[in-house]
């Protein structure tokens, strides 16, 4: 976040503070693709994840007067984050209503990259890319959270201990083994492998 | 946390560490890289990390599906809130189920106390004992009565005599009952006793006269004082043969008190300013 951004975020806070909702609704404007994606990466639904972003915005709204001026980015993915263990919880009180209700990895829309490579090497791509979205759905709550955070969503080590609470040594240790999980996944199965260890060679030809 | 020497392998941790150029000091830098100078295992393991790394960054994102910006409603303000009905219109409208409650018991309780008396009226008049004996009650829970001082009544009857002993008990268990209501009632008090009183004014002092003549056996013959004081005072009438029983003017207060709640449940709710028509 550069200097000019952040002011213009403590700026619209402030006003929010003073009640003007469009002030914070720039916000939303500017996090909600963020806070949702963070959602549906921990959530596992689509639908779910609506519902979390949504109340995401309007718990920081009622605790605005709680924001101590550090980083928006994070502040708003610690009330996602929360929110979304919240209801993970409450999922697991309640056993009839599934999780796993509404898949979002299976959506074929979202595959929208450019086709500059060759189509082979697209195809398989998205392929694996595939595997990957159900792979992430055997790692435990906080590998995935911690995991996607980082790799997915470009929040550091230090946000992220500060967005879920873990110390830095867990956060380290969430991130690295939860990708190790992600490989050993995908190599149990042997198409995926083939398409992984295709992968590898590559990102092993270009360092 | 540190790497270790050259035959220990690295933690995955600080391997991934590495990976992500996170937190780790540059001597930590150099041993982990000259680890890696001769160690094909943790090579491996790194190109993994950075493997899956890639891959996760590379994964398509979902678009929101719809716009998350608050609205009032969301947020639980009104641009411009006015405190003064916000205060009291919520509760009247948060009590109105109870106060349909209760007036539906307590017209069901009225109705019962009309029913008690109209079997007392055409029962036979000559019981004069029994009749003694409840207006003695009549008389001690009398204070505790204190809707009599100024509400005249509707239910005027001639005589009060054939009060059985299951007929008297009914207005003290509704006597107890209508107590906690009051509290609820009070609040509204002001609005709420438009009906029965006015037309109960008329019969009441029109009754007097033809009682005293029905009733001349009864205990208290003085219908003269009766007559002359009813319209200022309270006592002349209970004491007298025109008075009313106990369960009529149970019958009276639970009349006024059935208004009061029916109209705090039905009527109010409804016609408050600003107030939805619909509970909360």
């Amino acid at each position: 976040m550069s200097e000019t951004e952040h002011d213009r975020y403590q700026q619209l806070i402030a006003s929010a503070r003073g009640g003007d909702l469009e002030a914070f609704n720039q916000i939303v404007d500017d996090f909600q693709t963020l806070i949702y994606r963070i959602c549906v990466r921990i959530l596992g639904d689509a639908s779910l994840a609506e519902d979390a972003a949504q109340d995401t915005f309007i718990k920081a709204y009622g605790a605005l007067e709680q924001y101590q001026g550090g980083s928006l980015k994070s502040w708003l993915a610690r009330i996602a984050t929360n929110r979304c263990y919240d209801m993970i919880r409450a999922q697991r009180r309640r056993p009839a209503a599934s999780l796993d209700a509404q898949p979002v990895e299976t959506q074929p829309e979202w595959t929208v990259e450019p086709v500059s490579e060759h189509p082979d090497s697209f195809a398989s791509r998205s392929q694996l890319s595939e595997y990957l979205e159900r792979a992430l759905q055997q790692l435990s709550h906080d590998q995935r959270t911690a995991v996607a955070l980082f790799d997915i969503h470009g929040y550091s080590y230090d946000e992220i201990t500060d967005i879920t609470g873990a110390s830095l040594g867990t956060v380290k240790s969430r991130i690295s083994r939860g990708r190790l999980r992600l490989r050993d996944v995908l190599q149990s199965d042997e198409q995926a492998r083939e398409l992984y260890e295709r992968a590898w060679r590559q990102s092993d030809s270009k360092t | 946390m540190t790497a270790g020497k050259n035959n220990q392998h690295i933690p995955i941790e600080d391997l991934s560490a590495y990976a992500d150029g996170e937190t780790l000091t540059s001597e930590q830098r150099s041993t982990i890289e000259q680890h890696l100078a001769h160690c094909a295992d943790c090579r491996e393991e790194l190109a993994a990390q950075q493997t899956i790394s890639a891959l996760l960054a590379d994964l398509p994102e979902p678009e929101v599906p719809r716009s998350f910006r608050l609205t009032p409603a969301d947020v639980g303000t009104n641009p411009a809130p006015a405190s003064d009905p916000v205060e009291i219109q919520p509760w009247i409208v948060r009590n109105q189920s109870r106060f349909r409650w209760a007036g539906l018991a307590a017209a069901v309780l009225l109705v019962m106390v009309i029913t008690a008396d109209l079997f007392s009226t055409t029962g036979s008049d000559d019981s004069a004992t029994e009749f003694t004996t409840m207006q003695e009650s009549a008389d001690i829970e009398a204070p505790a009565e204190e809707e009599r001082a100024d509400e005249p009544s509707i239910m005027s009857t001639d005589e009060d005599a054939a009060m059985d002993a299951a007929e008297e008990a009914a207005p003290d268990a509704e006597l107890e009952s209508a107590a906690p209501e009051e509290e609820e009632d009070l609040p509204v008090a002001e609005e709420a006793p438009e009906s029965p009183e006015e037309p109960t004014d008329q019969p009441a002092v029109e009754l007097a006269p033809d009682d005293d003549a029905a009733t001349d056996d009864a205990d208290h013959p003085v219908a003269g004082t009766a007559e002359d004081d009813a319209m200022p005072g309270i006592q002349p009438v209970d004491e007298t043969d025109g008075g009313l029983s106990l369960l009529q003017w149970s019958g009276i207060g639970l009349a006024l008190l059935t208004a009061v709640l029916l109209v705090a449940g039905f009527v109010l709710p409804r016609v408050w300013p600003g107030s939805s028509q619909s509970p909360r």
